[in-house]
């Protein structure tokens, strides 16, 4: 219970932040995904059951407040964390290195897909110009701003969130034993 | 065991998807309302918070900055300030010749709009749509509509929905924003469109009307919802339209979106 009210918790947050605290800082398109990096750090490390419902949380949560059409962001969020598993499952290696490079480019294949998605997203406005028309706008210069920023947060995230993890396991782990 | 395991995860995947999809497409309106205004009203201190810590932060940065250059700026203001001087003296004339004509133009005066200042809390993230979200909602008198501006009279926006204690403004660079503008110099009108958070065009300025590089575009007042006068930017570059009926005009705006902390909502013109 307490481990679902701080996933919560964490995602509210970092949804909050960037609405109401990024923007002000980077520009444009350029705004790090922090939810989506949060959520892809999980699904990296976990199984993709375990990780779907706080896709979908965080990709709510994005679309309430940043007033998109709801369904757009856990769409894309469910989708990278499917394509961010399977990947995983496939590549990632116990070898510290390799693991993080792997992580890496983990990282910028789920940001592209993202894009991408919001991208697609753009086009649903009834126009009969197509669907795709805006994709090219959002993978200009601000979008490898934004893999840039993506790398970046990940960095700064990657470690406090597997020690939440730890700490998590060790709960879980006492409970078992005072059953 | 694991082809079991993959099958499960491809099929929550396409139930998940195809919900998402109907929503999307279909996009209900109204239907998650209440969930989006119990979300803002919890988010609200939250992202008054968080803006505010931002906005200290970045100016600070700033500060820390151009400690380096003040030397240089102190000197050149001394040079600025004795010529401005003389110019304050010419300006005085200019703010009566400008009070009359706003009176013969039927302009609203700037000074007379009953305006509600808000804090903004929130700005759009992805460039979907630019909005920005302003700290004040249905209980302050907000209303849908309502175009918001700066202090100086240049406009930002429209309001587009409206929550308890905050509401969202639709910029005028969004996509879907369309106000009707003139040239102040030409006297030519036309509509002032956004381009996905990119920049503005002015749309749908007939050919025999006149447009110049660097002219004034504010707004006409036609429709009613935005007053006359307001100022929106400056023509940069004039093109044809693809079709070739119209002329377009990319508009350079006056002020920077994403450096707004505090905007006014006009809520009686």
């Amino acid at each position: 219970m307490m481990q679902n009210i701080a996933i919560s918790l964490i995602l509210f947050l970092a949804t909050i932040v960037q609405v109401s605290f990024l923007p002000i800082f980077f520009t444009g398109r350029s705004v790090p995904d922090v939810t989506l990096i949060i959520i892809m750090v999980w699904i990296a490390r976990a199984d993709f059951n375990s990780v779907l419902k706080w896709a979908i949380l965080g990709g709510l949560m994005a679309d309430i407040a940043s007033f998109q059409p709801v369904g757009l962001n856990v769409f894309s969020f469910v989708a990278v964390a499917f394509i961010i598993n399977s990947l995983s499952k496939r590549f990632l290696v116990p070898q510290f290195a390799w693991k993080f490079f792997m992580l890496i480019i983990l990282v910028l294949v789920g940001t592209t897909v993202n894009q991408a998605i919001i991208g697609f997203a753009a086009g649903i406005d009834g126009q009969p110009s197509g669907l795709f028309r805006h994709i090219p706008e959002f993978f200009g210069q601000g979008f490898f701003l934004k893999l840039l920023y993506n790398l970046g947060v990940f960095a700064i995230l990657y470690w406090p969130l597997k020690k939440l993890d730890k700490i998590f396991a060790y709960q879980n782990n006492r409970v078992v034993i005072k059953r | 065991m694991p082809r079991k395991y993959f099958s499960s995860k491809i099929i929550k995947l396409f139930i998940i998807s195809a919900i998402c999809f109907l929503l999307v497409f279909w996009n209900p309106k109204g239907i998650f309302d209440p969930v989006r205004i119990i979300f803002l009203e919890v988010a609200y201190p939250f992202q008054k918070s968080f803006y505010m810590l931002g906005r200290g932060v970045d100016e600070t940065f700033s500060f820390l900055g151009s400690i380096g250059e003040m030397k240089s700026d102190n000197e050149r203001l001394i040079r600025e300030n004795d010529s401005l001087v003389s110019e304050v003296v010419s300006l005085q004339e200019a703010k009566k010749e400008n009070e009359m004509l706003r009176e013969q133009l039927k302009l609203a005066p700037r000074d007379k709009f009953d305006l509600e200042p808000c804090f903004v809390i929130g700005q759009d993230p992805q460039g979907l749509g630019s909005w920005l979200m302003i700290g004040k909602g249905g209980s302050d008198g907000i209303r849908t509509g309502m175009p918001v501006i700066v202090s100086n009279g240049i406009l930002v926006g429209k309001v587009d929905e409206v929550g308890p204690d905050s509401s969202k403004v639709r910029l005028l660079t969004d996509s879907e924003s369309a106000v009707n503008v003139n040239d102040l110099e030409t006297s030519a009108r036309g509509l002032i469109k956004g381009t996905y958070g990119l920049g503005l065009i002015m749309d749908m300025v007939a050919q025999t009307d006149a447009l110049n590089e660097g002219d004034t575009v504010i707004t006409s007042g036609l429709g009613g919802e935005v007053p006359k006068g307001l100022l929106i930017g400056r023509i940069q570059e004039i093109k044809a339209s693809p079709d070739k009926l119209f002329q377009q005009a990319i508009v350079i705006p006056r002020i920077r979106y994403q450096k707004l902390d505090l905007v006014f909502a006009v809520k009686n013109q």
